[in-house]
Parts: structure tokens; C-alpha cells; sequence
């Protein structure tokens, strides 16, 4: 028993940080945009596909083509606010309301999932993984790819926090999500910093894309249910709250590895959902508040 | 050097000000009072760019700002100071400081012109690491003035300095200013302290319902009837 638990919370910090890095950017684009970006999912499965082609179309080392899908989504992502939401709101005067920005996004997630389906297919498309072998702990085989997505979304996380913590755009990008206003007063420019904070974010959405396609296999839909989850993960670590997104991801992942040994995995998701509207009933601000960035 | 001719603005369609015209020149200081609601702070929000204006002239050296985001006003050198929340309250006073150096560029450049702050206000050495939105509403005023030093403006716009602050903070936010501009640099500020800005600003331009109602220099202000009555609470005979 104490065997299976471990191998699962193993299970569950892998899950965690694929988790991680998909709801720290979909919290940050929420933080500096008050947006909530339906479409993150599609850009994980983007970054799958991208992995897919490098590796398996071009036979590209593993590490160069995790590097060059995540460096494709990113460009990708550059995309979103000068050709989509910047357009809108000029059109609807600077405060436009939510909801039309959630039409906007949740159009953009059906567009780029159908187009995925239409120029590739609907199949399962596989990817060989990138590291071989594993780490062999006696009780459980943990193998190398999840090693890795440990390795790289630790990487990566930390990578996006110290950037925010000390560059001098990831400190604009906190400026803009604290106070517009101000920011725009000593001399940064909105837009610019939410064509990046999207990019960033997207960046992080293609890099775990990429991280799973070994493990889930490459398909349009791939990201729709994490989207649903990160949800769940953003409400709970609290609207806008990096932080709070960070260590809920982990807090949800294992809850849901644990789960499978006492939960009928067919009731898995089911109840995963459930929880995330009772949290929203009973504590609406997440077990850590709304904080800034 | 900031020159504004018949500007109309206000919010959506709902016109505010209404063919307004003031001028700073280089080096000076000029009051902007009014009774709340005038639209004082919906003139220094079309100056420096939050607001498009509807029609008129607003130039700064020459150059016309009308249509510039804040961003690009604030690089053409002038400073913004809100009337209130203008710092950054989740950060520490060194990274407002640091942010207020966004336009610099390079790291060294921010660096350098920091020490320079640091020295006009040694009070923000000791609390450098301090939350900005720990500091009293006094600090942070100084805190939003010094994080527009960092780039050396030609012109600072305040708006009211001194709203709710006891008397020995305004006598210290108005002590830093007048240093400010003794060091040469322009200011416009919107003030409800009649008194205080008489003593201290050369012209005074005096706003009613979206409207100039009065523009000369102080000293003739002090003479004028009706403002006495309205503003110092004087009686007029
Ligand atoms: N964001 C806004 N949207 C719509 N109307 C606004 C907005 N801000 C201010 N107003 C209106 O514009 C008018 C002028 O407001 P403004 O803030 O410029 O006055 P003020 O002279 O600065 O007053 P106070 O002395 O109280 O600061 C007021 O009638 C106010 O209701
Ligand atoms: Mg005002």
C-alpha cells in the first residue's frame, strides 16, 4: 500500500508539473489582461503537433524540437493580441465588457481545433519519447520522460518567475497586472506587454504540449480537458495568483493520482469538477486569495 | 513649453472639458484650482494622455502630444504624479523606483539615476525594501514624485500633492517641489489648498464646470473678488 502511494504521488508531481506549467500562464495572462483564455489548450496541442513534425517528420533530436515547438508557439502566441484582441477593444472603445473577450477566445480555441482536425486528422499520432530508460526505485519504474517533465517544468517555472522577478520586462509585465495606469505613466507601453505576456504564456502551453506528446499521443483535442482542469486550479489558487496557480496544479495532481486508488477512475473527472464547484461555492477567492503577480 | 489651446475632452461622449487653453513655461509653476468636479483631473489625464482629446491644441516643446498614449507623452519628458494610487503597492519602494527607469533602457542607466533619487530622498534608502503599499499616503506621494525623477523630466504634473495629508506632510511634499523646481523644472498642479498654491505657484489658472474661468498670475488672483469669496473663505468687503 505505502508502496502505491508513493508511486502514485510520483505520478502526481509529474501530473502536477505538466499541470503547472499550463495554469501559471493561463493565470498570468488572466493577471495582466483580465482575460481568461479558453483557447490555452489548443496552444498545447500546437506544441505537440510542432514536436510531432520536428521529430517525427524531420527526425530532429528530441531536445532541439521540444526547444523549436515551444519557440513556435511563442510566435504563435506573439499573435493573439495585436491580431485579435486589440482589434476588439479598439473597436469597443478600451473597457469593453468580459464576456465578448470570452466569445473571442473560445472562438479562437473551436477555429484552431478544427483546423488542427482538418490538416492533420483526427488519429492519435505518436511520438517517440525523448529520453530512454528511466529510474528503477525498487518498488516502481519511474521512466525517463516523466523524469524529464519534472526536470524541464521546474526549469521552465523557475525560468518565468525569476524573469518576472528581475527582468526588466517580466517587472513591467507585474507593473501592468498591479496597475495600468502607473505603468503606462513611467513609460511602458500596454500593448507591447501583453503581446508578450501571451507569448510568454503560450510559450509555457507549447513546452508542456510537448512534454506529453509522448505520453498522451498528439491529437486536437489534447489540451481541452487541462483547459477545464486549469480552471479548477486557477480558482482554487486564487484569480490572478501565480503562486496560488503553482501550488494548487500540484495539489490537484496528486489529489487526482491518489484518487485513483480509492475513486473508480471512470468517476475520476466527474468528481475532479465537482470539487472545483464546491471550492467556488464555499471559497470563491481559492484557498489563497486574489494576489497580485 | 506646454502649450494647450481650446481642448475639449471628457469620458465616451460625455464632452467635460470645454475649450480649455493654459500654458507652462520653462521652469514655472502653475496652479490649476477649481471646485470638485471641475474637471481638473480630466485636463491633466488629456495632457498626459489617458484621454483622447475631442478637439484642440496640446503641444510640449513644440511638438504636439494630442493623440500620444501615456507612455509617449512621459517620454517626451514630462512626469505624471496620480491623485491617488499611483505607485506599484505589491512592490517595494526600490522596484518602483526601478520601474519608474523602464524608459532608460540599460540596467546601469536605471542604476545610476536611482543613486540620484536615493540622494534627493534618503528616506527611501532605509525603506527601499519596504512594500510601497506599507508606506504612509504622505510617503507614497514622495515615492510617486522621486520614481518621476528617474528620468530627469522637463515638466511635472501633479494632482493635488497634498490631498489628505496633515499639515507637516504638505509642508514637506510642498518643500520637495519647490526644490524641484528651483532645480529647473516646470510644474503644473492641481490643487484645492487655494492658500498653499498661491504661495508658491507664479500663475494660476482657475477651472469652472469644464471651463476657464481665470487665468493670471497669482498675485492678481489674491485681488480678485469673487475667487477670495469662493476659495479663501474671505470676505470680500
Ligand atoms: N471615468 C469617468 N467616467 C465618466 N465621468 C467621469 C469619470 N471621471 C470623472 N468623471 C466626471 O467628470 C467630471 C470632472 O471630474 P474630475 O475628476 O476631472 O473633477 P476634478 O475637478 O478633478 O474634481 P476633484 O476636485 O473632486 O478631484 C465630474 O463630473 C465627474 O463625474
Ligand atoms: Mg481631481
Amino acid at each position: 500500500m505505502v508502496e502505491e502511494i508513493l508511486e502514485f504521488l510520483i505520478l502526481g508531481m509529474v501530473l502536477g508539473g505538466i499541470y503547472a506549467l499550463f495554469a501559471v500562464g493561463l493565470t498570468l495572462i488572466f493577471g495582466v489582461l483580465d482575460i481568461v483564455n479558453v483557447a490555452h489548450g489548443e496552444f498545447l496541442a500546437i506544441g505537440g503537433y510542432a514536436l510531432y513534425i520536428a521529430m517525427v517528420i524531420f527526425g530532429l533530436p528530441a531536445a532541439l524540437g521540444l526547444v523549436l515547438a515551444t519557440l513556435a508557439v511563442f510566435v504563435l502566441g506573439l499573435g493573439v493580441y495585436p491580431l485579435l484582441i486589440a482589434p476588439l477593444q479598439k473597436r469597443l472603445d478600451r473597457r469593453a465588457p468580459g464576456p465578448l473577450f470570452l466569445v473571442l477566445t473560445l472562438g479562437l480555441s473551436a477555429f484552431l481545433q478544427n483546423s488542427l482536425l482538418a490538416a492533420a486528422g483526427g488519429e492519435y499520432l505518436k511520438v517517440p519519447p525523448a529520453v530512454k530508460g528511466g529510474l528503477d526505485l525498487s518498488f516502481t519504474f519511474v521512466s525517463g520522460q516523466r523524469l524529464l517533465i519534472l526536470v524541464v517544468a521546474s526549469v521552465g517555472l523557475a525560468a518565468l518567475f525569476l524573469f518576472l522577478r528581475f527582468h526588466r520586462q517580466g517587472m513591467a509585465i507585474r507593473a501592468v497586472a498591479q496597475n495600468p495606469a502607473a505603468a503606462q505613466s513611467v513609460g511602458i507601453p500596454l500593448g507591447r506587454i501583453f503581446t508578450l505576456t501571451i507569448g510568454l504564456a503560450c510559450a509555457l502551453a507549447g513546452l508542456a504540449g510537448g512534454l506529453i506528446a509522448p505520453l498522451f499521443s498528439v491529437y486536437p483535442a489534447v489540451g481541452f480537458t487541462l483547459t477545464i482542469k486549469a480552471f479548477a486550479i486557477t480558482i482554487l489558487g486564487g484569480m490572478g495568483n501565480l503562486l496560488g496557480a503553482l501550488v494548487a496544479s500540484f495539489i490537484i495532481a496528486t489529489v487526482e493520482a491518489l484518487s485513483v486508488l480509492v475513486i473508480p477512475s471512470e468517476w475520476q473527472n466527474a468528481i475532479a469538477f465537482g470539487t472545483m464547484i464546491l471550492v467556488l461555492l464555499v471559497r470563491p477567492s481559492g484557498l489563497f486569495g486574489k494576489k497580485q503577480p | 513649453m506646454l502649450a494647450i489651446e481650446g481642448v475639449s475632452a471628457g469620458y465616451g461622449r460625455l464632452e467635460i472639458l470645454h475649450k480649455v487653453s493654459l500654458d507652462v513655461g520653462p521652469g514655472e509653476i502653475v496652479g490649476i484650482i477649481g471646485p470638485n468636479g471641475a474637471g481638473k483631473s480630466t485636463l491633466l489625464k488629456t495632457i498626459f494622455g489617458y484621454l483622447p482629446p475631442f478637439e484642440g491644441m496640446i503641444r510640449f516643446g513644440g511638438e504636439t502630444l494630442a493623440g500620444l498614449s501615456p507612455d509617449r507623452v512621459m517620454r517626451r519628458g514630462i512626469g505624471y504624479v496620480a491623485q491617488a494610487g499611483g505607485v506599484f503597492a505589491h512592490m517595494s519602494v526600490h522596484e518602483n523606483l526601478v520601474l519608474g527607469g523602464y524608459s532608460l533602457g540599460t540596467r546601469r542607466a536605471i542604476m545610476t539615476a536611482i543613486e540620484r533619487v536615493y540622494a534627493l530622498f534618503p528616506l527611501f534608502v532605509k525603506r527601499a525594501g519596504q512594500r510601497a503599499g506599507s508606506l504612509s499616503g504622505g510617503e507614497q506621494r514622495a515615492l510617486a514624485v522621486a520614481r518621476t525623477l528617474i528620468v530627469s523630466p522637463k515638466l511635472i504634473i501633479l494632482d493635488e500633492p497634498s490631498a489628505a495629508l496633515a499639515p507637516r506632510f504638505i509642508d514637506e511634499i510642498y518643500g520637495t517641489l519647490v526644490a524641484l523646481n528651483r532645480s529647473g523644472i516646470a510644474l503644473l498642479i492641481v490643487e484645492q489648498n487655494v492658500r498653499r498654491i498661491l504661495d508658491v505657484a507664479q500663475r494660476v489658472v482657475v477651472l469652472d464646470m469644464g471651463r476657464n474661468a481665470f487665468a493670471g498670475a497669482s498675485a492678481e488672483l489674491r485681488q480678485f473678488d469673487r475667487i477670495r469669496r469662493l476659495y479663501l473663505g474671505e470676505d470680500a468687503s
